[in-house]
């Protein structure tokens, strides 16, 4: 320990950066006459914080979603059900009403498999579709006339067309 | 440096922010950016705004029965939003969905099987995912396959409101934009089925879809491989009907053990390519234009700020969840010394003659008084009740509220009054010292209330002659109100608890500067008190342990002191104490590469105050941060309970701390409030005052030396 007089303030040296031992008694610690590292510190200080500020405003108003709509994506009429192998996308009926029925099914819903249990009956029925009675091509009428024959259902509404 | 030196401003009028706003600015834009980073990896993990409902199904009364009957695209965009139209798959065309994607460990395999067989496919994928994984969409992409929008989270759009809807399909399309430079105009609900499977509750979802645009894509075929049913039953499940009729086949390329997916995939291209059947896409199936369309311009800068930023936070958390481990470490490392210290230390204080023979011998008492007028009279009062021979000194620092000349009226026989030149507490302390008759000094503050017993508790553990000073113990008077509550539960259980803790290791690092006593021997060695630091109590401390002597504390040496009574004094309090121990600690770093007694302090006892009061507080914002996700963002319930938890496990240790100072534990009861409000400012003011520090700025109280400058810290008066 540095000797001293008791009863005076200390005159030791402490770890601050003071202007140097020639000038005035040395500063507290920490305490930096000169005011360079405070400067220094602020000159760096400002632009970050700004920076911090924009970027976390940025990534905030990133989270918005803004932009919702789908893009645009035109589709051809499509033709009504038929039965031909070979499917002929440019057949213009505009009423795109297909006339294809299937009985409702039990309520099947799928769910994803990191979601739990599937609630609700998972009765899937599937009608069989045997007799394929050709339908034919719908008009432009708002109901469909024909109808398909189908085999045996098991329960469920009957699939007529209404 | 005038823009550190604040006016002198009376306690009692509200305080003007006199600091300079950075300060504050930068501390508030960092935790912001961390705010934001947390939130942003949390939605790339679906931990926030995670919803994890299903509904069941209901009636169908609404539904049009052209779409429960018809084909498994519907299309509800534009004019045809009331009166929605379903596609089917032409005849003899299969199309291959896949959901929930892209997953790093079967995204590939699927992309592999459908570029050998040059087929084309769909990918309905979560936003969540396509963060996570940018690199399996791109490939997506490039091998000229479809993509759709399957939401972000995954939640049942059932239960959403239209704007979380819609907030949905924006994300995930500004995600895809991100990593692909791409929009898609396809979406598929999450749990959805085939066509007849909508009912009154979702068909709304799917109108409200439509009506931005989208074009929804339901099933044909449901091969349930999610629920891994065995490739046989995959592939049956597959399989059209009809022979011969269009399928879209949904398929999961996520979410679990997908092997028996990808061998099914190869069964069913082959056995429907031996029917017949072509495969290729939603889109190519209707004739139509891609559904995957390039976007440019702010779209496509905007998606890959966010993918960036996402992608970022994604490595960032571990660091920040690094420094919530350390806090959260270093708190119950405390709590654990603390319980496992204090009842030794408590027994051994029972233990009455624990130090040697007892000491009877007249003491000196230094009372420095600076504008006491008020409280002086009670503190000589308290002193002439003493129950040990003492011999009190008065130094008057230059007061201008007439304090000396109350104590000479008051004219006590065993009271020497010395006059001095305003010059600080720490010289006033010195010239007590030069002038103390007795080689045992204690010292107290103006403002302090000694009880008979106090001295006499004080000075016994210096019969020991290894001991070089005693710490007492200060109790807060002013309990009554809620900040004087909150700071009377800091002193007992952070300063009295801390105190024993600390004395059972032999590194007390702070006597308190309104009871405690030294060896005037020791005083002399370390060269006294010294102005360099606003914590001069700490300051000697540290000298006189460095020097080889033992501190002990003596927890029966009651000493009363007024605790600030408003926030503004309370905040000048700490500031002064958290600033002028980290001067305190940083003046004596040396010790850390001592030896002997210093090195021993230097290497035990100076990282534990650096880690318990400096480290510790300045990471404590990130668990008030992570609260705040987690209840905000997160899930709210676990988040709180935990939260709870720990504050009963503050309880149970500020309850065992009352108990072992004998107080009565009822004012406990404003605990869950310290912790939210008192916490915070406590570890803002270190902030602060770790940011003085760093900037060099002259404090207020620090007097310029050798100038008489006034600059004494102005006390709390009733």
């Amino acid at each position: 320990m540095s000797s001293v007089q008791p009863g005076s303030p200390r005159r030791t040296d402490p770890g601050s950066s003071e202007s140097g031992f020639g000038e005035s008694a040395p500063a507290p610690v920490f305490v930096d006459q000169s005011g360079l590292r405070g400067r220094l510190l602020r000159g760096f200080g400002w632009p970050v914080s700004v920076v911090g500020a924009i970027l976390a405003v940025a990534m905030g108003s990133s989270l918005i979603g803004v932009q919702a709509d789908a893009p645009a994506m035109g589709i051809p009429a499509q033709p009504s059900r038929s039965p031909a192998p070979s499917p002929s996308p440019t057949r213009s009926t505009p009423a795109t009403a297909v006339s294809s029925s299937s009985s409702p099914r039990g309520v099947a819903r799928s769910a994803t498999p990191g979601a739990g249990a599937t609630p609700g009956a998972k009765a899937s029925a599937t009608p069989p579709r045997t007799a394929a009675a050709p339908s034919k091509a719908a008009v432009t009428a708002p109901k469909p006339a024909t109808t398909a024959q189908r085999g045996a259902k098991p329960s469920g509404r009957p699939a007529k067309q209404p | 440096m005038s823009r550190h030196q604040r006016r002198r401003q009376s306690p009692l009028r509200p305080r003007r922010l006199a600091a300079p706003p950075l300060r504050f600015f930068m501390p508030l834009s960092l935790l912001a950016c961390l705010l934001a980073l947390l939130v942003l990896r949390g939605l790339a993990t679906n931990e926030a705004f995670h919803d994890s409902r299903i509904a069941i199904s209901v009636d169908k009364t609404t539904v049009p029965a052209n779409l429960l009957k018809g084909g498994p695209i519907i299309d509800a965009r534009g004019a045809r939003n009331e009166h929605p139209v379903s596609y089917h798959v032409p005849d003899r065309t299969a199309v291959l969905s896949f959901d929930d994607g892209p997953s790093p460990e079967w995204t590939p395999k699927i992309l592999e099987v459908l570029a050998a067989r040059n087929i084309r496919a769909d990918f309905f994928v979560t936003g969540a995912m396509t963060t996570r994984n940018p690199e399996l969409i791109r490939q997506i992409v490039a091998g000229g396959h479809e993509l759709g929008v399957h939401t972000f989270t995954h939640p049942d759009l059932v239960y959403q409101s239209h704007a979380r809807t819609s907030w949905e399909l924006a994300q995930t399309q500004l995600a895809l934009a991100g990593v692909a430079g791409v929009h898609s105009a396809l979406f598929r609900p999450p749990y959805s089925s085939d066509a007849t499977a909508m009912d009154d509750w979702n068909y709304p979802v799917i109108k409200y879809v439509g009506a931005r645009g989208y074009l929804t894509a339901f099933i044909d075929r449901d091969t349930d491989d999610w629920k891994r049913p065995g490739v046989n039953e995959i592939v049956k499940a597959a399989m059209p009907a009809k022979p011969g009729a269009g399928a879209l086949i949904l398929l999961h390329d996520a979410g679990g053990d997908r092997t028996q997916t990808v061998a099914a995939l190869v069964q069913i291209i082959d056995r429907l390519q031996a029917q017949g059947y072509r495969f290729t896409t939603i889109s190519d199936a209707l004739g139509a234009s891609s559904a995957t369309v390039p976007v440019n311009g702010f779209q496509l800068w905007a998606g890959r700020g966010f993918i960036w930023a996402t992608q970022f936070a994604v490595l960032t958390l571990p660091v920040l969840v690094g420094l919530l481990a350390l806090v959260g470490f270093l708190n119950f490392g405390r709590f654990a010394l603390m319980l496992v210290l204090a009842p030794i230390h408590a027994r051994r204080s029972k233990r009455r003659d624990a130090w040697g023979p007892p000491v009877t011998r007249p003491v000196t008492v230094l009372v420095p008084a600076y504008n006491e007028r008020e409280c002086i009279a009670n503190t000589l009062h308290s002193l002439a009740a003493s129950d040990h021979p003492i011999e009190v000194i008065v130094i008057d620092d230059g007061s201008t509220d007439g304090t000396a000349d109350i104590v000479e009226e008051m004219d006590l026989p065993f009271v020497r009054l010395i006059r001095q030149v305003n010059g600080g507490k720490s010289s006033a302390l010195n010239t007590g010292i030069a002038a103390a008759s007795y080689d045992i000094v204690v010292m107290m503050d103006g403002d302090t209330v000694f009880e008979p017993s106090t001295v006499r508790e004080l000075v016994q553990p210096f019969g020991d002659p290894a001991i070089g000073a005693v710490a007492g113990n200060a109790k807060v008077g002013n309990r009554e109100s809620l900040i004087g509550a909150w700071q009377h539960i800091e002193y007992v259980l952070g300063h009295n608890l801390d105190r024993r803790m600390y004395d059972m290791l032999g590194v007390i690092p702070t006597i308190p500067g309104a009871v405690g006593a030294f060896r005037k021997e020791a005083l002399r060695r370390v060269g006294g008190m010294s102005d360099d630091t606003l914590a001069e109590d700490t300051d000697i401390t540290i000298a006189v342990l460095c020097d080889g002597w033992r501190i002990v504390y003596a927890e029966h040496a009651r000493a009363w002191t007024e605790a600030p009574a408003s926030l503004q004094q309370l905040w000048s309090q700490r500031y002064r104490w958290s600033y002028g121990s980290m001067q305190a600690m940083w003046k004596h770093r040396g010790a850390v590469t001592s030896r002997g007694p210093a090195g021993r302090f230097g290497r035990l006892g100076l990282p534990l105050v650096v880690l318990f009061g400096v480290v510790a507080p300045l990471l404590a914002p990130l668990v008030d941060l992570f609260l705040l996700y987690g209840v905000l963002f997160g899930d709210a319930p676990i988040t709180l309970t935990s939260w709870g938890g720990f504050i009963l496990l503050q309880a149970a240790l500020s309850w065992y701390a009352f108990r072992l100072d004998r107080e009565k534990p009822w004012h406990l009861i404003s605990l869950p409030i310290q912790q939210l409000v008192y916490r915070q400012l406590m570890y803002i003011v270190l902030l602060q005052s770790a940011i003085t520090a760093m900037t060099g700025g002259r404090l207020r109280w620090q007097k310029l030396r050798r100038t008489g400058e006034v600059g004494v810290p102005v006390e709390a008066r009733p």
